[in-house]
């Protein structure tokens, strides 16, 4: 990709890093170099993936009439964009066979909570729920916590997979 | 959501431009694309914890799991 040729090799930006730490070994620096350029290029390639993915071309097309109970009433599925042009939502696993939610999904809904708001400015997100209402929940607060919008997906709803 | 009324965590991004609603990107790293000796995940991680943990020697760890509540 022409953006790579004009990139200097990792290396050689790597090498122009002058941090150092009291009493580290020349082992331990040039260790730490030969790992910085690793990580240099680790940012590259998320970078050109990021790229790649926005380059997509549209995906399909979703017809089906999803409906959910929000925090203020049934809400469409166009609903829940607000104001915004993309939407992303995370699929929690508590669905009614589970006395309580996944703890893996508990932690990183914990983390995502924080930062909600932050993405909310580009996209609108919405952390949504399995069949279960937010007053039943187990989990942690930080979980349910009053930064996001939290949907759950009423009985009356299709339970299907969204797909393309 | 599974066809057996069951749930799966899913990640999934969706556009609206000129009215329609588009699919536009979802996590597809399961068990088929998953490498050997390995659980599923995706790349990049959504989770921050394991940007934490792979700073440390100690890396992420095999035999523990994320609790719902922790005792004090």
């Amino acid at each position: 990709m022409t953006r790579n040729e004009a990139l200097a090799p990792a290396s050689e930006l790597a090498k122009k890093n002058g941090v150092r730490f009291p009493n580290e070994s020349d082992e331990y620096r040039r260790a730490r170099d030969a790992l910085l350029a690793e990580e240099i290029e680790l940012r590259r390639h998320i970078e050109r993936g990021a790229e790649q993915r926005r380059a997509l071309p549209p995906g399909g097309e979703v017809t089906k009439d999803y409906r959910f109970e929000g925090e203020n009433g049934p809400v469409n599925f166009v609903d829940l964009f607000g104001d915004k042009q993309t939407l992303a939502v995370y699929s929690y696993m508590f669905g009614p066979e589970r006395k309580k939610p996944c703890p893996m999904c508990t932690s990183l809904l914990s983390a995502w909570d924080g930062e909600a708001r932050d993405v909310e400015q580009l996209s609108r997100s919405q952390w949504s729920r399995g069949l279960r209402s937010i007053a039943s929940s187990h989990s942690r607060k930080s979980a349910a916590g009053a930064t996001s919008s939290y949907i759950q997906i009423s009985a009356a709803t299709t339970a299907a997979t969204i797909t393309p | 959501m599974t066809k057996e009324d069951g749930d799966d965590a899913a990640f999934n991004v969706f556009t609206r431009r000129d009215g329609t609603i588009r699919h536009f990107w979802s996590g597809e790293m399961g068990f088929e694309t998953a490498d050997p000796g390995q659980d599923p995940r995706g790349a990049p991680d959504l989770m921050p914890m394991w940007t934490i943990l792979d700073s440390t020697p100690e890396g992420r760890g095999t035999d523990w799991y994320p609790k719902l509540e922790y005792t004090e």
